[in-house]
C-alpha cells in the first residue's frame, strides 16, 4: 500500500466527509422531524448558492454574502414549507405524494433557475484558493475552511438542539409527536423551525461548493444524494450519528480509491447504503425501533 | 330553459373555435397570402443537450443554427424553402432521451434531416435514422465510435483525430514521459484515452495511470489521489463540459502541478475552474478564431454578436456551418435536380455523394470544408493556451504536424 495516496485519501475523505455531514445534517433534521422526503432540498442549496453569488458578484464581503445565502436558503426553505408542504399535509396527502411534489418542485425550480440566470456557470469573482502542502498531502485554504466550518456549524446545531428549549421541542415532535401534540407543542412550528434551520445551514454549505466550483441550476443534487446516504449511514433518529454518518462516507468513497478505480465512487457509496438497509436499518448510530 | 339556451350558445361558442382552429395553418408553416405560391417549409430537427449540467451547449450550439436560420429565411429561403428548427433535449448526454427525442422528429415531424449533439444520443439516434432514411449530422460529440455509421456525418474533428498532435507537442516540445490520462467513462472518453495510448507507444512516453469518471461528476478526490501517486510528468484529459473545470480546479488543489492538456475549453468550464488553475492548461481543438480575418468568420461573428451579445465559440460555429453552409448546399442541390429536400433519403442521397466526390462545404473557420464518405470531417485545428482567462493559438496542427506559430 502506498502510504501517502493513503494520507491523501484520508484528508480527502475528511474534507468531502465533512461537507456531506453538514448537508445531510440539514437534510435529516428536517427528516427526522416532519417525515417528509424533502427532496427539493437541492433547490434550496442551488438557490442559496445563486443568491451567494450574486451578493459577492454586487461587492459584499465574503462573510456577508455568506449571510446573504444562509438567509436565502431560510426563506426559500421556510417558503417551501409554508405554501408546498403544509397545503398538501392538511389535504392528507401521501408520503408518497408529498415526495412526487417535491421532485416536481425540484425540476420545476432548476429549469426555473436556468430560464432566469441562463445554464451558464456562474463563479464567485476575486476568491483565490491558497494550496497548503503537509508532507506527501494537499490541499487549500478552502478545503480546510470547508471542514472546520462543517464541523463547527455541526456542532452547534447539536449544541442548540440539546440545550435549548426549543431545540427540545423538535427532538420532542421527531421521537414521539402525538405526546409532543399532548403538552402543547404546535407541530406548525417546530415543523417551520426545523425547515428554517435545516435550509440556513444547506444555504451555508453552498457557500463553499460555490466558492470551489461554481453555481449552476443543477447544483444540489450531488451534494444532496451524499447527504442523504450519510444520514441513513449514521441513523436518522441520531443527530450525532447523521454528522458521523456523512465523514464516513466521505472517508469510504475516498479510501475506495487504494484498491478501485476512482470512479467507483458512487458505486461504493451505495453499495454501502444497501448493505446497512439490510444488515442494520436503524443505522450504525439509530436506535433501533421497539 | 335558461340554462339550456346557454348551453346551446356554449357549443355554438366551442365549436366556432374549434372550426377557426382547424382553419389556421399548421405551426411553423405560413399561411399563403391570395395569389402567392404556397410557402414552403423544410423542418430541421435538433436533439441537444438542452437541460442538465451540459446545458449550455444546447444553448450555443441552438443560437448557431437559428441564427443561419433566420439569415436563410430573411432572405427568401432556400430555392423557395423556409427551414423551422425543431429541438428535443437528450439532457446532456443520455442515450434514451437521445433516442426517444431522436424517433419523435422523425416519426411524428417527419424531420429528413437530424442535428446532435454528444457521442451516446447520436449513436443512439442513428439506426432510426437509417430506418427512416434520414440525414444525421453531428457537431460536437468527438467519440472514435461515430466514424463510419450509416447516415451520419460529424462537422467536430473527433477526438481520435487531434489527441496524437497534442501527445506529439507535450513529447517533444514538453519532454514528457509520464502521462496520466482522466476521461468520461463512455464511447467519447474510453477513444480519447485509447488515442492517447496508442500516440505515447508509437512516440516513446509512458501512460502511468488511467482514470475513467462518470460524466458530470464534480468531485474527483480518489482519482486525482490515484494520478498523484502516479507521479505523472503531464495530465491529459478526456473529459468534456464543466468536467474539465472541475477536474483541472482539484488537481491543482492536491498539488498536481504537472501541465494539464485536453480536448475541450469552453467558458463555463474556465469559470468553474478558476482562472488561476486553468492558467497554462492546453488544449488542442478545431481552430475556430472569432477575430479572424475571413470574411465568412467576420460575418458570422458580428451577426452572432449582435443577436446574442457576445462572442461564439467553435461550438456555435459547427452548427452554424452545417445549416448555413452544408443543408444550405444540399438544399439547393436538391431544387436543381427537381426533387422535394423534405422527403426521406434526399437529402441524405445527395451528402453521400457530396462525401464521395469531395464537395467543398463553405465554413466560418476559414476556408473550405471536406466532409469524408468514413463521416470525419478536416478543419485548420490549434493548440491553444488559457492566458489570462482565454485561449490563446500557439501552434497550427497541419497534417497531424505540430507547428508554432509564436
Amino acid at each position: 500500500m502506498n502510504p501517502d495516496l493513503l494520507a491523501q485519501l484520508v484528508v480527502n475523505g475528511l474534507i468531502s466527509g465533512s461537507f456531506y455531514a453538514l448537508v445531510g445534517l440539514s437534510w435529516g433534521l428536517i427528516f427526522s422531524t416532519t417525515k417528509i422526503f424533502h427532496f427539493s432540498h437541492a433547490l434550496t442549496f442551488a438557490v442559496a448558492g445563486y443568491g451567494f453569488t450574486l451578493a459577492a458578484s454586487a461587492g459584499l464581503p465574503l462573510p456577508a454574502a455568506a449571510a446573504v445565502a444562509g438567509l436565502v436558503g431560510t426563506a426559500a426553505g421556510v417558503a417551501e414549507e409554508r405554501w408546498l408542504y403544509r397545503p398538501l399535509r392538511r389535504a392528507g396527502a401521501s408520503q408518497l405524494n408529498i415526495f412526487l411534489a417535491s421532485l416536481g418542485f425540484l425540476f420545476a425550480g432548476q429549469s426555473l433557475l436556468q430560464v432566469v440566470f441562463g445554464p451558464s456557470a456562474r463563479r464567485v469573482p476575486g476568491f483565490a484558493e491558497v494550496g497548503i502542502s503537509l508532507g506527501p498531502v494537499a490541499f487549500t485554504n478552502l478545503d480546510a475552511m470547508t471542514a472546520a466550518g462543517s464541523l463547527a456549524l455541526g456542532a452547534l446545531t447539536l449544541g442548540f438542539l440539546y440545550n435549548s428549549r426549543p431545540g427540545r421541542a423538535v427532538r420532542g415532535v421527531a421521537s414521539n409527536p402525538e405526546l409532543a401534540r399532548a403538552v402543547g407543542i404546535s407541530d406548525d412550528a417546530v415543523f417551520g423551525l426545523v425547515f428554517a434551520l435545516g435550509s440556513a445551514l444547506v444555504g451555508l454549505s453552498a457557500v463553499p461548493y460555490v466558492l470551489k466550483n461554481a453555481a449552476t441550476p443543477t447544483m444540489g443534487l450531488g451534494p444532496l444524494l451524499a447527504g442523504f446516504i450519510g444520514v441513513f449511514l449514521g441513523g436518522v433518529g441520531s443527530y450525532g450519528g447523521m454528522l458521523a454518518g456523512g465523514v464516513i462516507l466521505g472517508l469510504a468513497e475516498n479510501l475506495g480509491g487504494l484498491f478501485l478505480p476512482g470512479y467507483w465512487q458512487a458505486v461504493i457509496a451505495f453499495v454501502i447504503l444497501f448493505v446497512l438497509v439490510l444488515v442494520r436499518p436503524a443505522g450504525l448510530f439509530g436506535q433501533p425501533a421497539r | 330553459m335558461r340554462t339550456s339556451r346557454s348551453r346551446t350558445v356554449l357549443s355554438l361558442f366551442v365549436l366556432g373555435l374549434l372550426v377557426m382552429s382547424a382553419c389556421q395553418p399548421a405551426p411553423g408553416a405560413p399561411a399563403p397570402s391570395p395569389g402567392q405560391p404556397q410557402e414552403k417549409v423544410l423542418k430541421v430537427g435538433m436533439v441537444l443537450a438542452m437541460t442538465g449540467p451540459g446545458s449550455f451547449y444546447g444553448q450555443v450550439m441552438s443560437r448557431g443554427a437559428q441564427l443561419a436560420v433566420d439569415q436563410l429565411n430573411k432572405a427568401g429561403g432556400v430555392k423557395g424553402w423556409k427551414l423551422q428548427l425543431i429541438i428535443e433535449d437528450h439532457k446532456s448526454g443520455d442515450a434514451e432521451a437521445g433516442a426517444s427525442g431522436g424517433r419523435k422528429l422523425m416519426e411524428v415531424d417527419r424531420v429528413p434531416v437530424i442535428l446532435s449533439s454528444y457521442t451516446a444520443p447520436t449513436l443512439a439516434i442513428q439506426p432510426i435514422a437509417v430506418e427512416r432514411k434520414v440525414l444525421l449530422f453531428n457537431g460536437g460529440g468527438v467519440g472514435a465510435s461515430l466514424i463510419n455509421k450509416e447516415n451520419l456525418y460529424n462537422t467536430r474533428m473527433l477526438g481520435s483525430q487531434l489527441m496524437p498532435s497534442l501527445v506529439q507537442w507535450l513529447v517533444r516540445e514538453k519532454g514528457v514521459k509520464r502521462v496520466a490520462t482522466i476521461f468520461w467513462n463512455d464511447a467519447a472518453g474510453r477513444s480519447v484515452n485509447d488515442s492517447v495510448k496508442a500516440a505515447c507507444s508509437r512516440l516513446g512516453c509512458q501512460v502511468v495511470a488511467e482514470e475513467p469518471h462518470d460524466i458530470g461528476q464534480t468531485s474527483y478526490g480518489p482519482q486525482i489521489a490515484r494520478i498523484k501517486a502516479a507521479n505523472p510528468d503531464a495530465v491529459v484529459l478526456g473529459s468534456y463540459g464543466n468536467d474539465v473545470g472541475y477536474i483541472v480546479n482539484q488537481l491543482r488543489a492536491q498539488g498536481v502541478n504537472v501541465q494539464v492538456a485536453g480536448n475541450e475549453w469552453t467558458p463555463d468550464a474556465q469559470r468553474i475552474g478558476g482562472d488561476a488553475p486553468m492558467e497554462g492548461y492546453v488544449v488542442v481543438l478545431d481552430r475556430f478564431d472569432p477575430t479572424g480575418q475571413d470574411p465568412r468568420t467576420r460575418e458570422f461573428v458580428d451577426a452572432y454578436r449582435a443577436a446574442y451579445g457576445e462572442a461564439p465559440e467553435f461550438y456555435a460555429a459547427n452548427y452554424y456551418d452545417l445549416v448555413y453552409y452544408v443543408l444550405r448546399t444540399l438544399i439547393e442541390r436538391a431544387v436543381d435536380g427537381g426533387k422535394d429536400p423534405s422527403q426521406p433519403g434526399v437529402l441524405l442521397d445527395l451528402m453521400k455523394q457530396a462525401a464521395q466526390s469531395g464537395t467543398k462545404f463553405g465554413t466560418v473557420y476559414g476556408g473550405d470544408m471536406v466532409i469524408s464518405p468514413d463521416g470525419t470531417t478536416r478543419k485548420p485545428a490549434g493548440l491553444f493556451r488559457v492566458e489570462s482567462g482565454n485561449l490563446k493559438l500557439f501552434a497550427r496542427v497541419v497534417d497531424d504536424q505540430v507547428i508554432r506559430v509564436q
